[in-house]
């Protein structure tokens, strides 16, 4: 193995469903509420397994949604999609701990410090790999193709 | 957060569990040493805990001419965790978080394929799948992406094709291993003897090799990668399965003794 994605059990609360969880429209606090809570052991839990067994500086832990939510409500108590900005956090090896990077406006709503895209994101990832991501290319239907596509910085600020 | 320099940071480089072993001595000490501190130099102001409000009064304190000192008992000062995730924030150190992250989409399926592949629409190899093509597998007998689920668990919004290896060779893809079932793939366990399978698979590479290279198609070359990492699985995925041999310590530390059988991973 190499890789290994982790999915999230469904809570049954707001809109949420099997293929995404997460996803409170209405009952936010609630909803977010049960499936932090339901992660929350199992990734501290990875975390210190992986210290303890001295594999955490040889593994990369990736934590993120395919979007935030808005700063303000959506109906009485949901929350609705935000792509502007919103956070993850990478965990492990060649990892600056204890480091935040970027900010949004003073509500949470738009990225304007540092601003990171997807292709940045796996930029780092792929560095952090030590693939240069550049260079991990694929010939298909006549062209080289990317991870990153023509795009993407790694973010070096968060490197350990 | 920049904390401006008329604001006088305290910072330990204790390991956290210490610190959370020792909290409550630890506090006093660190009372007793900002009041001495505030006897080598004076200050107006003294704030407990570098929460956002301690961290807000500081700030506004120190702006007000006063002179501050912030003192904070865990082992770093500054960053912002909700509550809902209490234990991981205990390890807030070793995390790396990205404050500014943006995405070109806002619906669903969408995205995950944005965050999977790099680009929001079906077809492009999953992020994974170029490690596995580039790295290739960690374990000769497991394939090199294993996507796994448990409980009523299903793919993202976008479907199994988040997974998928895209043009890239089809062995790339990911294998979905089910965690809590007794068997976490179906018909793993084979229904002839060893040798027999194993002169079945020899024949079929024996077929299929030439075809490979007469055709030229990579397709044919992932299949026989795919029946021969299928082939050791049936012996190395029960095995992997099999957690019996972990301590308690272990179980317990990924939750399998919580009655929220969600919680445990």
């Amino acid at each position: 193995m190499r890789f290994i994605e982790l999915s999230c059990l469904n809570e049954g609360v707001g809109a949420g469903n099997a293929a995404n969880p997460w996803d409170q429209h209405g009952k936010l606090k609630e909803g977010h509420g049960a499936m932090a809570h339901q992660v929350d052991n199992g990734l501290a839990g990875l975390i210190t397994d992986l210290k303890q067994r001295g594999l955490f500086d040889e593994t990369l832990i990736i934590f993120s949604g395919e979007f935030g939510r808005t700063p303000f409500s959506q109906g009485s108590d949901g929350r609705d999609h935000n792509p502007f900005g919103f956070s993850l956090w990478l965990a492990g090896g060649g990892v600056k701990g204890g480091t935040t990077y970027g900010a949004t406006d003073e509500i949470g709503y738009f990225a304007v410090e540092k601003k990171c895209e997807i292709h940045d994101l796996y930029a780092t990832v792929l560095h952090l790999l030590g693939l240069d991501h550049e260079k991990l290319t694929y010939r298909f239907g006549g062209r080289d193709f990317r991870l990153t596509d023509v795009d993407g910085n790694v973010i070096r600020q968060i490197l350990a | 957060m920049r904390i401006p320099n008329s604001v006088h940071t305290l910072q330990l480089g204790s390991p956290f569990s210490a610190i959370r072993v020792f909290r409550g001595l630890l506090r006093l000490l660190l009372v007793a040493f900002a009041c001495l501190c505030a006897q080598a130099q004076p200050n107006d102001v003294l704030i407990y805990g570098a929460t956002p409000g301690g961290i807000a009064a500081a700030v506004a304190a120190a702006k007000s001419g006063q002179k501050v000192t912030l003192v904070e008992p865990s082992a770093r000062i500054g960053g912002l965790m909700t509550d809902l995730f209490p234990k991981l924030a205990e390890l807030a150190d070793g995390l790396g978080v990205i404050r500014s992250m943006t995405t070109k989409v806002n619906e669903h399926a969408q995205g995950n394929y944005g965050f999977h592949t790099g680009f929001p629409f079906f077809g492009h190899p999953s992020a994974h799948a170029w490690i596995s093509y580039r790295l290739g597998t960690g374990n000769q007998n497991l394939p090199g992406f294993v996507v796994l689920q448990s409980g009523g668990a299903v793919a993202p919004h976008g479907g199994v094709g988040l997974f998928s290896s895209g043009y890239l060779p089809a062995q790339h893809q990911a294998s979905i291993l089910r965690v809590d079932e007794p068997a976490a793939l179906p018909n793993l366990r084979p229904r002839e003897s060893d040798a027999l399978q194993r002169r079945r698979l020899d024949f079929v590479r024996s077929l299929d090799e030439p075809f490979a290279r007469a055709s030229g198609e990579a397709a044919v070359e992932s299949a026989i990668r795919n029946y021969e990492t299928a082939y050791r699985m049936q012996t190395a995925v029960p095995e992997l399965w099999d957690i019996r041999g972990e301590s308690e310590a272990t179980k317990k530390l990924y939750g399998l003794d919580s009655p929220h059988k969600q919680c445990a991973a």
